[in-house]
């Protein structure tokens, strides 16, 4: 059973429930800064290369590419929900939660940002025969600045690639 | 066997479906952080036919509010080939408030997120709360 605030008559089921911002006072722009096309920062990763998320009306589309045998595997477009959050620095700020339904595995997409970095936390649920652990795991990305990957690895064997990325 | 990427991709195919074994994922964990207004505890516990139960107590206005027993759980393994949980997907539905449950560990924490869709009238945002939990035991007393 829930529990009534009894200055506010709303439901709760825990404090934080209380202090979660109105719809009509949240600005926006406020997910903008997940916005963006987003590049590994890991250059050997066997997961996502590449994140794009985009506006779509007041809300967010989600586009990843996961590594192929043979390049980029396109994982298509899909709706991304936008929560409210603070980071652990206090300041106010959003998430985004993605759900891949491949057929064969299910992919849960937790997304956030924090000083310019986007954490992505996937939770794969497997549907198949194939015996296969359901497996979860955290990458990180970053905007891409320009470089593509075999500029950044050149780059980066001349010993300036740190450099030039950020 | 198919694949979206290659960290998903097996060379040697697993023999046969396998249950991950549950690990840390027994007893309580404490909210690292004692002025939460989030979760103050979650419990794991194995229930009357083996399955895996997960419980959360929530900090309310006069005292802890007990969620009672999550739907919907899943544990997860740090990769396709490995058999011991790390990580853990879970749901409660109040009817006027969903909250999906998602944790992971991270050198001996438990990071623990949700997202909580509120489905009343009461124009509140959808909001994310990301918390850290550790897990009592009694070593370094």
């Amino acid at each position: 059973m829930s529990e009534k605030d009894p200055a506010e008559s709303i439901r709760f089921k825990r404090r934080a429930d209380l202090t979660a911002p109105r719809n009509d006072e949240r600005d926006p722009a406020a997910a903008d800064f997940l916005l963006g096309d987003w590049r590994n920062t890991n250059p050997k990763t066997r997961g996502f290369t590449r994140v794009v998320i985009e506006r779509a009306g007041t809300s967010m589309t989600l586009q990843v590419f996961g590594t192929g045998d043979e390049g980029p595997v396109d994982w298509g477009v899909i709706d991304g929900e936008v929560f409210a959050n603070v980071e652990e620095d206090g300041v106010p700020t959003s998430a985004l939660y993605g759900f891949y339904d491949l057929g064969y595995m299910e992919v849960q997409m937790q997304i956030r940002a924090n000083k310019g970095v986007l954490v992505i936390t996937h939770f794969a649920r497997f549907k198949d025969d194939s015996g296969r652990s359901n497996w979860v795991d955290r990458e990180f990305f970053c905007r891409r600045v320009g470089l593509e990957a075999d500029e950044f690895d050149a780059l980066r064997d001349r010993g300036t690639g740190r450099e030039a990325r950020w | 066997m198919q694949h979206s990427r290659l960290a998903d991709k097996l060379e040697t195919p697993p023999q046969g479906a396998k249950e991950l074994d549950r690990g840390v994922f027994a007893g309580a964990w404490i909210n690292s952080n004692p002025d939460t207004a989030g979760f103050r505890k979650i419990t794991f516990a194995t229930g009357e036919n083996g399955e895996l139960e997960c419980r959360a107590e929530a900090v309310g206005t006069n005292g802890i509010i007990d969620w009672g027993a999550a739907a919907a759980i899943e544990l997860y393994a740090a990769g396709p080939a490995a058999n011991r949980a790390f990580g853990f997907s879970a749901r409660y539905d109040f009817g006027f408030l969903e909250v999906q449950i998602q944790g992971n560990l991270n050198k001996g924490l438990m990071v623990l997120a949700t997202f909580n869709r509120f489905t009343d009238d009461s124009g509140r945002c959808d909001y994310f709360l990301r918390e850290y939990f550790a897990a009592t035991h009694d070593r370094f007393s």
